[in-house]
């Protein structure tokens, strides 16, 4: 636009220069005689090297007209065997930007109008042929002008070709939108990464487009866009909604178009990142999965460590008794001792074997199973313990609530969580467990709270769920169950989580997969 | 002059043990027990009263329900001004793991760390203050 202004403005000054560093070359469709005048009267523009060629016949016009390019047509109107009218069309229609002067020996006015309406740059009389070189000048400026406009038009008509096609043939969409939303403009690639066709596109919103979750953020990106200085914001990824239903991942970056003419509002281009994100998730979960095993392996060996050493050590300590006693009566004794530990260590050994045939189980059967069903099969085994403790149990879970799991892990779970509940109970109140489910996001969520003696969860959240850790002083407490079943459980890709406080109880949540 | 071990475990046969191989070298010592971290800290409170019944030296173990070993350290360290007699805590465990090994090391109150079983010639080198860390 501006190119172009100022390309306008400074015509008079450069028309000179380009006028003088070329010939000017005159073709005249006139006599041969009436060249020397011609060539008389432009001496008054000094510095100009007119060249001419002349004709009388209209075809041999027309091929000088193409062999030699002429800066400026001069014509009579009315030669012997050809019409000026006639040549005059045809420059228009081939040529429009050589200037074409007619002049004349009529004076016809009425025919000099005539031929201006029809395109001729400028009609003089041969009796005023002292303004020959002014119309001269003026024309060969008017048609300098001229060119330099077209010239101009052509360029930026290739610029905005040139644009419009990096746009149209881009792999990743390009849409404009106003301040409102409203998309008035995306590119091809939209039907391929959004499965829209353009025309279907155009006209909606954006908001339509974006997972709602992710609209938090594009809106703090508008906002970031219009406090700041930079004229683009980048959304590193949100969700798209595809005319399929399904949502993509998509890189995204803002631009202010607002003060850009032909687009007045917002751009914003995007690429499709699901095939990158996919990937980055997968290589997330496998890191989870690592971070599990390596933990439990942790585990393995703390459980090692500490539960099969002091077996080991106590094993020690009975030989070296034995070793320094000569007492039959101690010796029987000891012998006595290292049965039990051997009992113990056996324990021991077939937990340690339950706890890896868990953590390799992958060829387990999963089956639709009832949870219902299967927590009041649970309870009733537990009718006796409950009944001796006056236990009262609200149970809430819908008959058609179905879970893939195996069999008997959930048998397993479900009798740890209820006899904890049971085993736990306040000595000063009656247990009240509360029984019921609900869904969130891919699980469906097993809750179970009871009003027993609780637990310092802050505290002991990371012990509760290891092995070989107990909390009360319970005797019979082995420190197995919630480990087996946290096991258990996320082996199944499920979660357990607890909630709960010194004297008021825990709730326990089983989130199993769908 | 008397002196007093303290053993704080769960585990009955290691006490057990651990008692007759004290009471076999003869040398009139006193042996004070406790299941866990939490007895022990009860218990040695009451003792406070008579600063000759707390423990010389006392075997700390590890893994113990209710309070472990290092819970019961950091309520010891909390507690410890108002003991009115200085003792010798040593940790005593099955656990050969560096981590434990390690973790021992952080609290200065601790002399020393122990594995099971601990024989005879451990306890007399223990009551002549010959173990360190």
């Amino acid at each position: 636009m501006h190119n172009l202004q100022s390309q306008i403005e400074n015509t008079t000054c450069e028309i000179k220069y380009k006028i003088q560093e070329k010939n000017i070359k005159v073709l005249v469709l006139d006599e041969e005689s009436i060249i020397p005048e011609i060539k008389e009267v432009v001496q008054v523009l000094h510095g100009y090297n007119f060249i001419f060629y002349n004709t009388t016949c209209g075809n041999e016009f027309k091929e000088l007209i193409k062999k030699n390019k002429p800066n400026l047509i001069i014509s009579e109107l009315h030669l012997n065997e050809v019409e000026g009218k006639e040549q005059l069309d045809y420059c228009r229609m081939v040529y429009p930007e050589i200037p074409f002067i007619i002049f004349s020996s009529h004076t016809c006015n009425k025919s000099a109008l005539d031929f201006l309406e029809l395109g001729a740059t400028d009609f003089l009389t041969k009796d005023n042929s002292s303004a020959l070189p002014a119309t001269i000048y003026k024309a060969l400026r008017q048609s300098l002008e001229k060119l330099q406009i077209k010239e101009a038009k052509q360029q930026r008509w290739e610029d905005a070709q040139r644009f419009k096609g990096l746009i149209e043939y881009s792999h990743d969409p390009v849409i404009t939108y106003d301040y409102d939303g409203t998309i008035t403009y995306a590119s091809p690639a939209i039907e391929r990464v959004l499965g829209y066709k353009v025309e279907e596109f155009v006209g909606t919103n954006v908001i339509e487009h974006i997972h709602p979750d992710d609209l938090p953020i594009r809106e703090n990106a508008y906002k970031m866009l219009l406090e700041s200085e930079m004229n683009f914001e980048t959304i590193n990824e949100e969700r798209l909604l595809h005319k399929n239903g399904h949502f993509i991942w998509a890189k995204a970056v803002i631009s202010d178009a607002r003060l850009i003419p032909g687009i007045e509002g917002f751009m914003t281009n995007f690429r499709d990142i699901t095939v990158a994100k996919n990937k980055t998730r997968d290589l997330n979960n496998t890191i989870e999965i690592l971070t599990s095993q390596n933990n439990r392996l942790l585990n393995f060996s703390y459980i090692v460590s500490h539960n099969l050493r002091s077996h080991t050590s106590n094993i020690q300590s009975i030989i070296n008794y034995l070793d320094i006693t000569d007492d039959p009566k101690e010796q029987l004794e000891m012998i006595q001792h290292l049965k039990e530990v051997s009992e113990a260590l056996n324990e021991t050994m077939i937990n340690l074997n339950e706890v890896v045939s868990i953590q390799s189980g992958e060829n387990l059967k999963i089956e639709s199973l009832s949870l219902r069903k299967y927590a009041l099969i649970s309870l009733k085994t537990l009718k006796s313990k409950l009944h001796a403790i006056n236990g009262k149990v609200h149970f809430d879970i819908d008959k058609n609530l179905n879970i893939n799991f195996n069999k008997s892990y959930l048998e397993s779970i479900l009798h740890n969580l209820f006899y904890n509940a049971i085993k736990y109970s306040h000595p000063e109140r009656m247990l009240n467990l509360e029984i019921s489910t609900f869904e969130e996001e891919d699980f469906v969520v097993l809750k179970v709270k009871d009003n027993g003696l609780g637990l310092d969860i802050k505290k002991y959240k990371n012990k509760l769920f290891g092995m070989y850790n107990t909390f009360h002083s319970n005797k019979n407490a082995k420190g197995l169950g919630l480990f087996m079943s946290k096991n258990q459980i996320e082996a199944m890709k499920g979660k357990i989580e607890v909630e709960g406080g010194i004297d008021k109880g825990c709730t326990f949540k089983i989130y199993f997969k769908k | 002059m008397s002196r007093t071990i303290c053993i704080i475990d769960d585990d009955p046969l290691y006490k057990l043990l651990l008692k007759k191989t004290i009471e076999r070298l003869n040398m009139n010592i006193n042996i004070l027990t406790f299941e866990d971290g939490k007895q022990a800290i009860e218990g040695l409170s009451t003792l406070n009263t008579e600063a000759a019944k707390l423990p010389d030296i006392i075997l700390l173990d590890i893994n113990m329900p209710v309070m472990d070993g290092w819970e019961f350290m950091d309520q010891f360290v909390e507690d410890k001004s108002q003991f009115s007699k200085p003792m010798n805590i040593f940790i005593a465990s099955s656990s050969i793991a560096k981590h434990d090994i390690e973790k021992s090391k952080t609290y200065t109150e601790i002399s020393g760390y122990l594995v099971k079983p601990i024989v005879k010639k451990t306890i007399l080198e223990l009551l002549q203050d010959k173990v360190s860390l």
